[in-house]
This record gives C-alpha cells, structure tokens and sequence, in this order.
C-alpha cells in the first residue's frame, strides 16, 4: 500500500478523535470546561440585549446555550450530563455486544435446533424497533429504576447483528483449510477461538462497536425526547410531552434535555437545538473513528 | 503418590464447588421467592398468557378497529417513503457508482453517509420547521398538524412524513447500488461485453441493472427497518395516529390498563414484525426469482 493509502486510512481517525476530544474531555473532567455550576439557578428576570426575560434565557454572552426553565445554564449542564449519557451508552452497548457474541458462539457450538432456535431469535429481535424495546421495557417497569434497567433495555435490543457477525465469520472459518490443519495437530476449541476467530473477528466487528456505541447514544436521546430518561421523577403522560411542556429535570443528561421540545423548537430553539446538536457532534466523531479504524484495521491486514 | 494427592484434591474441589452451587441455587431462588417475588411474577406472566390464549374472540374483539386503522396509517407513509427512496436512490446509486471518481458521485456518496448517520428526530424537527415556518407561509396549506386530533389523518400531512421517512432507506439504496454498479462494471463479463462492442447503455441496461436489482431487493429489508424504526419517532413528532404513536400511548396507558391495552400493545408490535418478516419473505422469493442460481442453491 501506498503512503497515500496509509494517509487515508489515518485521517477520518485522527479527524473523529479530535472531535471526540472535547466531548471525552467533558465526560473525565467537566468541572475543568463548565463556566457555571449547572445546578444554579438564575434570577427571575434577566435583561439581555436591552430586552426583559424570563426563563428560559436565549443564547447570550451570560448564557452561551441559552438556560433552561430553570434558568439553569445549558453548556454548563451538557458538559456535566457527558459522563452519565456516556457511561450509560457504554454500559449499555457492552452488553448488546456481549449477549450478541455469546449467542452467536452458542449458536456455532451448540449447532442443530437450539442453534435454529437462537437463529430465530435473533431474526425476530431484529424485527422490533430497538427504541419500542427500550420504551417498552423503561416505562412498564419505571424509570425510576435507575441506570442499571436503562443499560439492560437499551442492551438487549439490537445484539441481532452481532449473532449474524459471529454465525458467519465461523462458517466462513470453518471452510478455510488452514483450520482443518490447525485441527488435525490438536489445537484445542480454546486455542482456534484465540487465534483464528479473534482475529477474523476483529476488523468487522472494533469498527461495528464504535457504530454500536453511537446507535445507543442515538436510542438514548431519542427515549429523552419522548420523555424516558435517567432520573425521571414523574409518571409519563405522552399527553404532556406532545402539548410541549418540559419536565422538571433533577440530574444534567443529554436525553433528558431533549424531553418535552417537540413545541420548543418555534419559540425557544436553544432548549432542544443544544442536546441535538451534541449528539450530533458525538455521533459523527465515533462514525469517522469507527470509519477509521475499518481503514486501518484493511491496511494492517494488506 | 503426588498423582493421589492432586486427584484427591480435585475430588474436594470438585465437591466443594458442588455444594456451593447448590447452595447459591437454593438461596437465591428463596430469596427472589420472598424478598423480591420474581418467580411469583414469572408465574403470573405464564398465567397471564395462558388467559390470553384461552379468552373468547369477543374480548379481544376492541382490539382490531384500532390496530388496523393505525397499520393503515402507518403503511400508507412507509410505502410513500420506500417508494420515494427506490425512485430517488436507485438511480443516484447507480450514477455514483458509474463515477465513483466525479464529484457528482462522491457528493452523492457523502448524502448517503450523511443519511445513515443523521438521527431522525434531529431531521424531523429540521422538515417541521420547514414545514410550518417556510411552506405553510407561502403555500397557505397545513401540512403539519402540531395538535393531537383523531381527525388528523389528511393526505396533504402525508408529505413531511414521507420525506423524513425516507431519508434513511433512501441513504441505505444509495449505498447499496453504488457497492453493485461498482461491484459489476471491472468484472470480466463486462469486459467481454466491452471487447464485443457494447456502448455504454446497452452494459448498464442489460448487464449491470440485473445486479443492481438483485443489490436492490436485498437492500429492501433493511431498508424497511430503518423506515419501522423511525416510525415511532416521527409519528410522535408529527402527531401522526399511526402504529409507532399509538404504541408509544398505549404502552404508557398499559401500566393500568386491562387484558384489552395489553392485548393492544401486543398486536401493535407483532403487526410490525410480521411486516417486517414478510417483506424479508417476499424479498428472497424475489431474489430466487431474479437469480435463478439463488434458487437451484449455486453458491455465486
């Protein structure tokens, strides 16, 4: 390969980690990039531009985000809800890839019908929206629940893809003549899964994680616009959420921040304009890494 | 004498472990039993479903006026945007895939990533405010209804729908002919086409659109997804009384609901998945039709 083709293959990772920077940097170390603290409160009123306001607080040079309806400011509460949408994403992409690979093994060894059975499974888990999933599970058991019931809602939905990935990279090993030979000189189950899988595995599926965690961040601010998210404190009423009220919001999180804007966006765009674009601006640093890595992952194995 | 000692010592290992395993069974299954009822829940959710097989046709009855009206909504936007997507992205696709190298394919490639990776509420927000700030000022027509009606369905209101719809499949088509015009116009078939003569036209039309059209029907069922995925999203937004929003109320609702609005939720959802597996069903028999080695088993 050329060193134009090792340019390549570098730049979309350099270019999605230097997007991802300030967004890491938020979630490690918030307290170092908030202008504010991003529980206070500001006053009643505020004049900005010559103009008497109330809260919510329009993008200015107090508030650069605007605040909510609280007066709280927005950047300051979308640096501090970095860590905990991350976090959740991460725990919650985990455990797609985890309960997906494990099936997909499953499926491999076990073989016959249970091996059908889990086939089958994956296709109808494909079948149902993840968000519907999500939804479903988060409100009839309440969110109230805390983090661990969101990871496992949003986590066990979408582990399909991550089955079929695993089924076929096997099959296609299982053809491959250098595995029969690595068999006949008695390679254990153990020692093939180490050096034939995992590397077979890995150029597919490093790129797909990267893909996986931003789908997870996607489903957890589209669950915050229809009113499910970490720390709701209030039974839902999608009644409420149409008519355009924003709940009371008792931790920063970015989904959350996204509850209740459907009718914000006319009259105060900042209020789901900020979340969204964060989102946005995550989703498109983890796509170019991921983008990047499946070109470098292709160069290394040239 | 140090081969005794090790079997001796897996022996008690081995027993050890056994005891504890049985141990933790028991207690955690006593504990759960008691302390947090789980199994009385698993139980009950076996019940549950043993009533729901056995109850009478007239208690599910309420059921199906709903369910068929708001599959019908609902199908009518996913057909507007599978159909806009197959107009648009399939031609694009395969002029992208013609000219990976002009700028007119690489910008048509870029729109596709950038539709794969655009969240739909994020796109649907952008197509309402267009809607309600630009077109509705100029044309005088409501194309979108920010109020919640039982009389919303208009076909008029169709349109954003559709539009945000189908960006993501429209995405996924692109992509999908591009990958087989290019996959197919260096193969050596072509070349033989090339060396007898064929002009440009007569290549695409009778050798590569079959490709495309086998690329395409495959493409479809994903394609279908990613409009069923974002259904609920945009039907929420849109306050279009279709399966997506009427799910997302009646699973609020089923918290105190009865044997019907769980029922509903049910049906509401299995009335996706069957979509979705018989479009995938129908989308193979295609393909074997397309290709008849699909059908006679050929690995290609």
């Amino acid at each position: 390969m050329t060193r134009a083709a090792h340019r390549r293959a570098w730049l979309p990772l350099a270019c999605g980690m230097a997007v991802l920077l300030p967004v890491v940097l938020a979630a490690l170390w918030p307290g170092m990039l908030t202008p504010t603290d991003p529980e206070q409160r500001g006053p009643a009123m505020r004049q900005i531009d010559g103009v008497w306001w109330a809260p919510p607080y329009p993008p200015s040079t107090a508030y650069w985000l605007g605040s909510d309806l609280a007066g709280r400011d927005q950047l300051s509460r979308l640096i501090h809800g970095a860590a905990p949408t991350l976090s959740l994403a991460l725990g919650a992409s985990a455990l797609r890839l985890g309960v997906g690979i494990a099936l997909g093994i499953a499926a491999v060894l076990l073989g016959g019908t249970l091996g059908h059975a889990i086939a089958a499974a994956a296709e109808a888990s494909a079948a149902l929206p993840p968000l519907l999933f999500a939804f479903l599970i988060i409100v009839t058991i309440g969110a109230h629940a805390g983090p661990p019931l969101f990871v496992i809602a949003l986590g066990l939905s979408g582990w399909a893809p991550w089955t079929h990935l695993v089924v076929s990279v096997v099959q296609r090993l299982a053809r491959e003549p250098y595995l029969e030979a690595a068999r006949a000189i008695g390679a254990t189950r153990w020692s093939l899964a180490r050096h034939y899988l995992v590397p077979a595995l890995a150029p597919s599926a490093i790129p797909a994680a990267a893909q996986e965690f931003a789908a997870v961040l996607l489903l957890i601010a589209e669950l915050g616009f229809l009113g499910v998210f970490l720390g709701i404190d209030a039974p839902l009423r999608l009644s409420d959420l149409l008519a355009g009220d924003q709940p009371n919001l008792p931790a920063p999180e970015w989904g959350g921040m996204l509850a209740g804007t459907r009718m914000a966006i006319f009259r105060q765009s900042w209020l789901p304009l900020a979340p969204a674009a964060i989102v946005l601006w995550t989703i498109l640093g983890i796509s170019l890494v991921a983008e990047g890595l499946r070109r470098r992952l292709a160069w290394a194995s040239h | 004498m140090r081969q005794r000692a090790a079997a001796i010592a897996r022996l008690l290992l081995g027993g050890i472990a056994r005891v504890l395993l049985i141990a933790s069974l028991v207690g955690a299954c006593s504990f759960l039993t008691i302390y947090r009822p789980v199994l009385r829940l698993l139980w009950e959710a076996f019940a549950g479903a043993l009533a729901l097989a056995g109850a009478p046709a007239t208690t599910l009855a309420p059921v199906v006026p709903p369910l068929l009206r708001a599959y019908g909504h609902s199908m009518l936007v996913i057909v507007g945007a599978l159909g806009l997507a197959l107009l648009i992205g399939v031609p694009a696709g395969v002029l992208a895939g013609l000219r990976p190298d002009h700028i007119l394919g690489s910008t048509i490639r870029l729109l596709g990533s950038a539709g794969t990776l655009m969240p739909t509420f994020i796109l649907a927000m952008a197509v309402l405010v267009f809607f309600v700030m630009v077109v509705l000022p100029a044309t005088g027509i409501r194309f979108v209804l920010l109020a919640t009606s039982e009389s919303a369905v208009d076909p008029r209101r169709m349109l954003p729908l559709v539009l945000t719809l189908a960006a993501r499949p429209l995405a996924h088509l692109i992509a999908a002919s591009a990958d087989a015009v290019a996959d197919v116009w260096h193969a050596p078939f072509m070349h033989v086409a090339r060396s007898r003569g064929l002009g440009p036209a007569a290549l695409i039309w009778r050798h590569a659109l079959p490709h495309v059209a086998l690329r395409v029907v495959a493409a479809l069922p994903p394609a279908l997804l990613f409009a069923i995925g974002s259904l609920p999203i945009v039907e929420f937004l849109f306050s279009w009384p279709g399966v997506g929003l009427e799910l997302l109320r009646s699973i609020v609702d089923a918290r105190t609901a009865d044997l019907t609005g769980t029922t509903l939720v049910a049906a509401l959802a299995t009335s996706l998945a069957v979509t979705y597996a018989a479009a995938a069903g129908l989308a193979g028999a295609l393909q074997r039709r397309i290709d008849p080695r699909l059908a006679a088993g050929v690995d290609r």
